[in-house]
């Protein structure tokens, strides 16, 4: 995914939408939401822990987009800005709230190679202890996590998504595996 | 490279994040330590077993009214205080609500002080009077004041700050 998920699948065809859209088309505004929301959405979800605030946090996130798009110079990179802007609103959204996600808002990640039941015991109790710790993780770290292994992006692309330095984005990642490693140990004694 | 070097380097090895002569003796040293190459495995099945951590999708009815409920977000006015949501209407806000709280303490500082002063020209023109129509009063004054009694002309004796210091006390006593 990595360049893809940063620059958009296509950025060229979101900039022909945004100058659609400046002329008064509404419905090319649509057409960005149709394009970018699931991966807009399961960002917040994977970041925030739950479905309710992660519609929340990504519809916030096109709303935003929406009322700025005038002062977007860059039209092609339009998915990097809303990445960010999605980012930016999962991290203010929990700041604002004092929502320190506790483990049970883990309960909606799902495995999604479940049902398949060839797996062994180690290996779901591992699946186990590394969903509880990621759900542990401080925001930023689990954002940053995410980024990194759910949308394979490089840390040059997630420092650019979060405004963090690249050397920032990589002290994140691994200060979460860190701490995942530390609480499989302790906890899980893997 | 010894172990516990190797072990601060084991994540970065394995997602390509150091440099190629680290990278070089971290694998030299893979290669002949089980124990860290058994790290470098935890690690990447830790890793793995991430990757396949999935999220539920919510499903086609919510993607179906994704789009109308967000616009019917963005239909609503936004309120009256959305402004002060900005970083920069925020802080102009704060500044003018400063200057509004600290304007009139400033002006009612001022005011108080030419209040002040015009209450002492009142005074001193009080004293004047009363030291022509009653002399036997300045004279009293004079003496309770230290100032000395062969005084004929009350600026030609009287130093600056004493005839501060008199005015003042002399204020305050008729003012009383």
């Amino acid at each position: 995914m990595s360049n893809e998920v940063v620059k958009g699948n296509s950025g060229q065809e979101d900039a022909e939408l945004i100058g659609l859209f400046l002329q008064g088309k509404e419905e090319a505004f649509n057409r960005l939401v149709f394009k970018h929301k699931e991966k807009i959405y399961f960002l917040a979800l994977r970041v925030l822990g739950n479905h309710h605030d992660a519609e929340e946090a990504s519809q916030e996130a096109f709303i935003k987009a929406y009322k700025a798009l005038r002062k977007l110079k860059e039209r092609k990179y339009f998915f990097t800005w809303l990445y960010r802007i999605t980012f930016n609103v999962c991290m203010t959204r929990k700041k604002a709230a004092r929502f320190t996600e506790p483990l049970d808002s883990a309960a909606e990640l799902r495995d999604s190679s479940a049902g398949q039941g060839e797996e062994s015991v180690e290996k779901d109790q591992l699946k186990k202890a590394v969903k509880e710790m990621m759900c542990a993780l401080p925001r930023q770290q689990r954002a940053v996590f995410v980024m990194r292994i759910y949308d394979e992006m490089k840390f040059e692309e997630i420092a650019q998504a979060t405004g963090l330095t690249t050397g920032g984005a990589k002290a994140n990642f691994f200060n979460a595996v860190q701490k995942i490693k530390k609480g499989m140990r302790t906890k899980y004694e893997l | 490279m010894n172990c516990k070097m190797a072990g601060k380097y084991i994540e970065e090895y394995a997602e390509g994040c150091l440099e190629e002569k680290t990278a070089a003796k971290v694998k030299s040293h893979l290669a002949s330590c089980a124990e860290c190459a058994a790290e470098l495995k935890f690690y990447r099945e830790l890793i793995d077993t991430a990757g396949t951590i999935g999220v539920s999708d919510p499903g086609k009815e919510f993607w179906a009214g994704y789009l109308p409920r967000l616009r019917e977000k963005m239909s609503v006015p936004s309120p009256w205080y959305d402004f002060l949501r900005k970083p920069l209407t925020a802080s102009v806000s704060v500044i003018l609500l400063l200057l509004m709280i600290l304007a009139p303490l400033a002006a009612g500082r001022i005011s108080r002080a030419v209040r002040v002063r015009k209450a002492s020209t009142a005074s001193l023109e009080a004293i004047i009077g009363k030291m022509s129509s009653n002399p036997e009063w300045f004279a009293t004054a004079i003496e309770e004041y230290q100032i000395g009694s062969d005084a004929s002309n009350m600026s030609e004796i009287l130093s600056a700050e004493e005839k501060d210091r008199l005015l003042a006390e002399m204020t305050s006593e008729l003012m009383d």
